[in-house]
C-alpha cells in the first residue's frame, strides 16, 4: 500500500495545477479587471451600448453626463453640451475617444475590492480634467468656424479644454451618420494640419542648436527667395532684420533661407525630438500621427517646409505639448484627461536654455505682432500661423502659453480655413484664457 | 430583514470560508493513526504491523514491510487480508520465492496466526489481529469530529443556505416561484436527514459531506438565478444522488462484491455509451444526450462511475501480468465514444483519469506514456480533426480579440467576474446568466457575479480539499482499490473543475463540461455524489465512514460504548 500511496501523489500534482490556475486569474483579475468590468461586453456595466450608471463630471464638478437605470442624460444647456461632446462621447458610441467609452469602468464606479457594486447601484463619479466654462468658451469664440482649441495646464498636464467642431448635440444626434461626416472625430486630437508658420518653432529650434551665432546674425528680406526656379514669397519686403524680428513678423524668406542652410535631415530630427510626427499618448489612446517629408536638398520644398509648407502636417495636441515644454523649460509634461491636481515630472524635449530663448523669441512676437493689450492680464507667448491649403482660405493657427506660474497654460487653436493666425485663432485663445484666469 | 440581506454579501463568504477552513483542517490536519489487521515478527523479534489488508513485504524501501538480505526481492511477495478476515500469502515473482511453513508455495496461500512465512531467507512469524485486538485498537484511535464538530460545522451550513435561499427570493420577490424556497428549505432538511443517517451508523466523519452539500447549495443559488423553473428537477436529482452515494458506499464495504462488479461496470458504462451513440441527436455540437420522456440524459456521467469502478484494481491484480491491457482496450473504447459523440471535454477527462489510474496500478512513467502514445493520441487525433474544436483553440487565449465569435462566452465570463469584485452583485442581480449554457458552462462566472470572487475560489478550494483528503485517505485504505478509485474519482472531479473553470476564462480551451455540484445539470449532480462514495470508502479513519465496516460488536452485553 506505501507504493500505491507514493503514486496517489500524482493527483496533489493536478490539484497544484489547480490552484496555479486560480493563482494566475486571480493576478490577470487584479491586473485586468477594470478592463474587463468597463468593457462593452459587459452587460452590468451596459444596456443597450449605454452605461447603466455613474457620472461624469468636469475639474469643477460640474455634471457632464449622468447614467442611471441605464437613462442617460447630458448637461442641461446645449452650449456645454455642444462643447464636450467630443471630451464625453455621445449615446451611440460612435466618439470612441470619448471618455463614456474609455473611462466606462471608473465611471461605472469599478475596484477590484467591490466590482461595479456600489451603494444604491449609483455608479462612480469621473471628475475629468476639462473645464466645462473654458470649454463653453472656445465654441463660442469659434462661432460657426470648424476647427479645434487644445488647452493644457502645462505643470499638471491635465486637459484643460479639447473643443473640437463640427459636432452636434449629444441629446439630438445626426439621424444618419452618413451624413454627418467628421463630426465624430475630435480635431484637436485626432486630426492633423498643415502647420504653416507655427512649424517656424520647430526650424528656429533646429537653427538655435545648430548655428551658434543665429541670434548675432543680420537678415535681409526683398519679399521673395528665389529658389530652383520657384520663389518662396512673403506679402512684404521685411528690409533688414535680426532673428527675433524675422519670427515676429514671420518671414519666409529667412525661414526658407535657414532651411536650405539646415538641410531637410536636422529640420526631420527637430520635428521627432519635439514630438511631431509621432502620436502623443493621452491615457492610453494615441493622438494623430503628423509627418514632416525631407525634401531634395536645395530646391524650392525644402524652403517652404523650413515654413510649415510642403508637405508637412501636425496634431493641435502635440502642438500644444510643445508650447507646454517651451513654458516649463524643456520637459514636456505627461498629458491626461483626468483630474489629477499633480505636477507632471514630464519628459526633457528640449535643453533648459534653447526652451528660454524660444520663450523670449515669443514674448518678443506677442509685444511687437499681437500686441500684448489684446491680452489683458496675460503674460501670452506665442506663434501665429496662417497655413496655405490649396486655393481655400488659409487654416488660422494660434500656438502658445500664459508665462504666469498662477495661471500655467499652453494651448494650440487651429481654425479651419478662416484666414489669419493672429487676427483670428489669436482672439479665441484669449477668450478661453480670460475665462480660465477669470474662473479663478 | 433587509439589513440581513444586504449585509449576506459579507456574511455568505465569511460563512464559506469557515465552513470550508473547519472541513479541510478535520480532513487534512493531523498524521493518520492506521487501522492494525496483523503482525509480522522479523527475526530477531522486531514486529511489523500490517496496516492495510493488502501489504507488500520485500526489500525495497517503499514497501509495507521492509526486510533486508540479499535474498529478498524488491518486491518480494504480498499479505492480503479478505473482507472475512481470511489471510493469503502471494509471491510476486521473487527470485528466491516464498515458503508457508516450510514448504515452497507457488500460488495464493492461506495462512493463520503462528505459521512462519518465508521470503527468499528471511522466515518471519504471521499474527492476526484478532477480534478484540481490533476493538482495542480502534478504541485508542482518534475520531474525526473529536476537534472540529462535525455538527456546529453543519449548522454554520445551514445558516449559510438558509442565507442563500433567502437572499435569491428576496432579489426576485414579486415573482418569486415558490419552487426555490421550498427547495432550499429541502435541502437543508436533506443534510441533516443525511448527517442523522451518519451519526445513527455511528460515525463522525462528515466534512466530505458537508464541503459536497456547500457546493450543492451554491448550485441551487446558480439554478435559482438562471432557471427558477428547473430547481425541482434539480432537487430530485440531488435525492437520486444522495441515494447513489449510499448505496455505492455500502456496497464498497464488500471488496469481494467489488471485485464480482468490475467487469459489469465495465459492460455497463460501454453499453451506456453504445446505447448514447445509437440514439442521441445532435445538440448544441454536442451528441452527449438523450431523451426520454422528456427527461434530457447524460449517460457520459453516470460512465464515469462505471470508470472508476473498472479502472480501480486490489493489490493482487496489480502484479498479475498485462492487468493494465484490459483497462486500456476499456479506456480506448470510452474515450473513443465520447470523440464519435464529439464530446471534447469529458473524452479529456477520461483520459487525464486513465492516466491517473495507469500510473497508480503500473506505477511506471514508462507505461502511462506508452499508454498516452497509443489511446491519448489516436483519440485526441480524432476528437481535434472536427472543425468547431479546432475553431475553439483558434481562439484560445485571444477571446477579446473574437468577443463575438468564438470568444464570445470567455469575455463575458471575465467581464462578469469583474463586475462581482469580491462580494458580489448580490443573490439574483448578476446578468451573465442570461446567456444560453451559463449556469453549466460558465458557472465560476454565475457564481463571481452574483456572490463574489472570493465564494467562487472557495469553491474551487472545497474540491481541491476533497483532492487532497482522498490522496491523504489512501495511504490507510484498507485495499488498493479503494485508493485508486478515490483518487481516480476526485482526478474526474478536478480536470472538470479546471476545464470547466479556466475554459470559461479563457486560460484553457473552452470545452463545455460541468463544474461538479455547482453547475445546473441533473445527470452531473447524480454521478458526481455517486464518485464521492470512492472518496469516502478509502476514508479509513476510526469511525469516519459508512462505507467502511466496524469491528464487529462484542458478543456479551455491554454498556453501549459507543453511546
Amino acid at each position: 500500500m506505501r507504493k500505491v500511496r507514493n503514486r496517489a501523489l500524482s493527483v496533489i500534482a493536478i490539484a497544484l495545477v489547480c490552484a496555479a490556475l486560480t493563482g494566475f486569474f486571480l493576478f490577470r483579475y487584479f491586473t485586468q479587471g477594470d478592463k474587463w468590468a468597463g468593457s462593452v461586453y459587459n452587460s452590468d456595466a451596459y444596456a443597450g451600448g449605454r452605461l447603466r450608471a455613474g457620472t461624469v463630471t468636469d475639474r469643477e464638478g460640474e455634471v457632464l453626463y449622468k447614467a442611471q437605470d441605464g437613462e442617460v442624460r447630458y448637461a442641461a444647456d446645449e452650449l456645454t453640451r455642444r462643447a464636450l461632446l467630443h471630451v464625453i462621447g455621445d449615446r451611440a458610441g460612435n466618439i470612441g475617444a470619448g471618455a463614456v467609452l474609455r473611462f466606462a469602468s471608473q465611471i461605472s464606479g469599478y475596484d477590484p475590492i467591490n466590482g461595479l457594486w456600489t451603494p444604491g447601484g449609483e455608479g462612480g463619479t469621473l471628475a475629468l480634467s476639462v473645464d466645462a466654462g473654458a470649454s463653453r468658451a472656445a465654441l463660442s469664440a469659434m462661432g460657426n468656424r470648424n476647427g479645434a482649441v487644445v488647452v493644457i495646464n502645462y505643470v499638471t498636464g491635465e486637459l484643460i479644454c479639447a473643443v473640437s467642431a463640427p459636432g452636434f448635440d449629444p441629446e439630438n444626434p445626426p439621424e444618419r451618420p452618413e451624413d454627418a461626416s467628421g463630426v465624430y472625430l475630435n480635431r484637436g486630437i485626432s486630426a492633423t494640419y498643415t502647420p504653416g508658420s507655427v512649424f517656424k518653432l520647430v526650424t528656429l529650434t533646429a537653427a538655435i542648436e545648430t548655428l551658434p551665432d543665429l541670434f548675432d546674425r543680420d537678415f535681409h528680406c526683398d519679399g521673395a527667395l528665389y529658389v530652383g526656379g520657384g520663389s518662396v514669397t512673403c506679402p512684404d519686403a521685411h528690409g533688414d532684420m535680426k532673428i527675433e524680428d524675422a519670427m515676429a513678423l514671420s518671414c519666409n524668406c529667412v525661414f526658407g533661407d535657414l532651411a536650405l542652410e539646415l538641410g531637410g535631415e536636422t529640420i526631420r530630427q527637430y520635428a521627432e525630438r519635439l514630438g511631431l510626427t509621432d502620436s502623443v499618448e493621452l491615457d492610453g489612446i494615441l493622438s494623430a500621427q503628423g509627418s514632416f517629408e525631407i525634401a531634395p536638398e536645395g530646391s524650392l520644398d525644402l524652403a517652404w517646409s523650413g515654413a510649415g509648407q510642403y508637405e508637412t502636417l501636425v496634431c493641435p495636441l502635440a502642438m500644444a505639448r510643445l508650447a507646454a515644454a517651451i513654458a516649463r523649460g524643456g520637459t514636456a509634461p505627461e498629458l491626461t484627461e483626468l483630474k489629477t491636481g499633480r505636477e507632471s515630472p514630464g519628459t526633457r524635449i528640449l535643453p533648459e536654455e534653447t526652451a528660454e530663448r524660444l520663450s523670449c523669441v515669443m514674448d518678443y512676437c506677442t509685444a511687437k505682432t499681437y500686441g500684448d493689450q489684446n491680452f489683458p492680464g496675460l503674460d501670452i507667448r506665442a506663434k501665429s500661423g496662417t497655413a496655405e491649403v490649396g486655393d481655400s482660405q488659409p487654416h488660422a493657427w494660434f500656438v502658445g502659453f500664459n508665462a504666469d506660474p498662477a495661471a500655467p497654460y499652453a494651448f494650440a487653436v487651429i481654425l479651419e480655413n478662416s484666414g489669419s493666425g493672429a487676427a483670428e485663432a489669436g482672439p479665441v485663445a484669449n477668450a478661453v484664457l480670460q475665462e480660465l484666469v477669470g474662473g479663478g | 430583514m433587509e439589513i440581513l440581506i444586504s449585509l449576506s454579501r459579507y456574511i455568505l463568504p465569511a460563512l464559506g470560508a469557515v465552513i470550508v477552513f473547519r472541513c479541510a483542517v478535520s480532513m487534512l490536519s493531523g498524521r493518520a493513526d492506521s487501522e492494525v489487521w496483523g503482525t509480522l515478527t522479523l527475526p530477531g523479534g522486531r514486529r511489523e504491523e500490517l496496516r492495510n489488508w493488502e501489504n507488500i513485504v520485500g526489500r525495497s524501501g517503499a514497501s509495507d514491510v521492509v526486510l533486508d538480505g540479499k535474498s529478498v526481492s524488491g518486491t518480494h511477495g504480498a499479505l492480503i487480508r479478505d473482507a472475512g478476515g481470511n489471510w493469503t500469502v502471494h509471491d510476486l515473482h521473487s527470485k528466491k520465492g516464498v515458503k508457508v511453513r516450510g514448504k515452497a508455495v507457488s500460488g495464493p496461500t492461506a495462512i493463520r496466526t503462528g505459521d512462519t512465512v518465508t521470503f527468499g531467507g528471511v522466515t518471519t512469524v504471521f499474527t492476526a489481529a484478532t477480534a478484540s485486538d481490533q476493538r482495542e485498537r480502534a478504541k485508542s484511535r482518534r475520531r474525526p469530529g473529536a476537534r472540529v464538530s462535525p455538527s456546529l460545522t453543519l449548522m454554520l451550513l445551514t445558516l449559510f443556505t438558509a442565507l442563500l435561499g433567502l437572499s435569491y427570493c428576496a432579489s426576485d420577490w414579486e415573482d418569486l416561484n415558490n419552487a426555490v424556497p421550498m427547495a432550499f428549505l429541502i435541502l437543508i432538511g436533506l443534510m441533516w436527514a443525511v448527517y442523522a443517517v451518519t451519526r445513527s451508523l455511528r460515525r463522525t466523519g462528515f466534512e466530505l459531506e458537508t464541503l459536497a452539500f456547500f457546493l450543492t447549495s451554491v448550485g441551487f443559488g446558480v439554478c435559482a438565478s438562471s432557471a427558477p423553473g428547473e430547481i425541482v428537477k434539480e432537487l430530485v436529482c440531488l435525492a437520486a444522488g444522495v441515494v447513489l452515494y449510499f448505496l455505492i458506499g455500502v456496497s464498497l464495504r464488500d471488496l469481494a462484491l467489488v471485485k464480482k462488479l468490475r467487469f459489469p461496470m465495465a459492460a455497463a458504462g460501454l453499453a451506456l455509451l453504445a446505447f448514447n451513440l445509437l440514439t442521441a441527436g445532435s445538440i448544441f455540437g454536442a451528441k452527449n444526450w438523450i431523451q426520454i420522456g422528456g427527461v434530457t440524459f447524460q449517460p457520459s456521467e453516470l460512465v464515469k462511475i462505471c470508470f472508476v469502478f473498472s479502472g480501480a484494481a486490489t493489490l493482487d491484480r496489480l502484479f498479475a501480468k498485462r492487468n493494465l491491457l484490459g483497462f486500456l482496450l476499456f479506456s480506448a473504447a470510452t474515450v473513443g465514444c465520447l470523440a464519435a459523440m464529439s464530446d471534447f471535454g469529458t473524452a479529456a477527462v477520461f483520459f487525464v483519469c486513465y492516466i491517473v489510474i495507469a500510473f497508480m496500478r503500473s506505477g511506471s512513467f514508462a507505461t502511462v506514456l506508452l499508454s498516452l502514445g497509443g489511446t491519448g493520441f489516436a483519440a485526441f487525433i480524432a476528437v481535434t480533426a472536427r472543425p468547431y474544436i479546432l475553431q475553439r483553440f483558434a481562439t484560445w487565449g485571444h477571446a477579446w480579440d473574437a468577443p463575438n465569435a468564438g470568444g464570445y462566452q470567455q469575455t463575458r465570463t471575465m467581464a462578469a467576474a469583474a463586475s462581482g469584485g469580491l462580494f458580489g452583485l448580490g443573490a439574483g442581480k448578476g446578468r451573465l446568466h442570461y446567456i444560453f449554457a451559463a449556469d453549466t458552462d460558465m458557472v465560476f462566472g454565475v457564481v463571481a457575479e452574483e456572490l463574489g470572487l472570493i465564494l467562487a475560489v472557495l469553491c474551487v478550494t472545497a474540491l481541491i480539499v476533497v483532492a487532497l483528503f482522498a490522496v491523504k485517505s489512501a495511504g490507510g485504505a484498507r485495499s488498493s482499490f479503494y485508493a485508486i478509485a478515490a483518487c481516480a474519482s476526485v482526478t474526474i472531479l478536478l480536470t472538470q473543475l479546471i476545464l470547466n473553470v479556466f475554459g470559461s476564462l479563457d486560460i484553457l480551451p473552452f470545452t463545455g463540461v460541468t463544474f461538479p455540484l455547482v453547475s445546473r445539470g441533473g445527470t452531473s449532480l447524480i454521478a458526481t455524489w455517486g464518485l464521492l462514495a470512492f472518496v469516502k470508502a478509502a476514508d479509513a479513519r476510526q469511525n469516519a465512514s459508512f462505507a467502511i465496516r466496524l469491528p464487529k460488536k462484542e458478543k456479551k452485553k455491554s454498556g453501549g460504548e459507543d453511546g
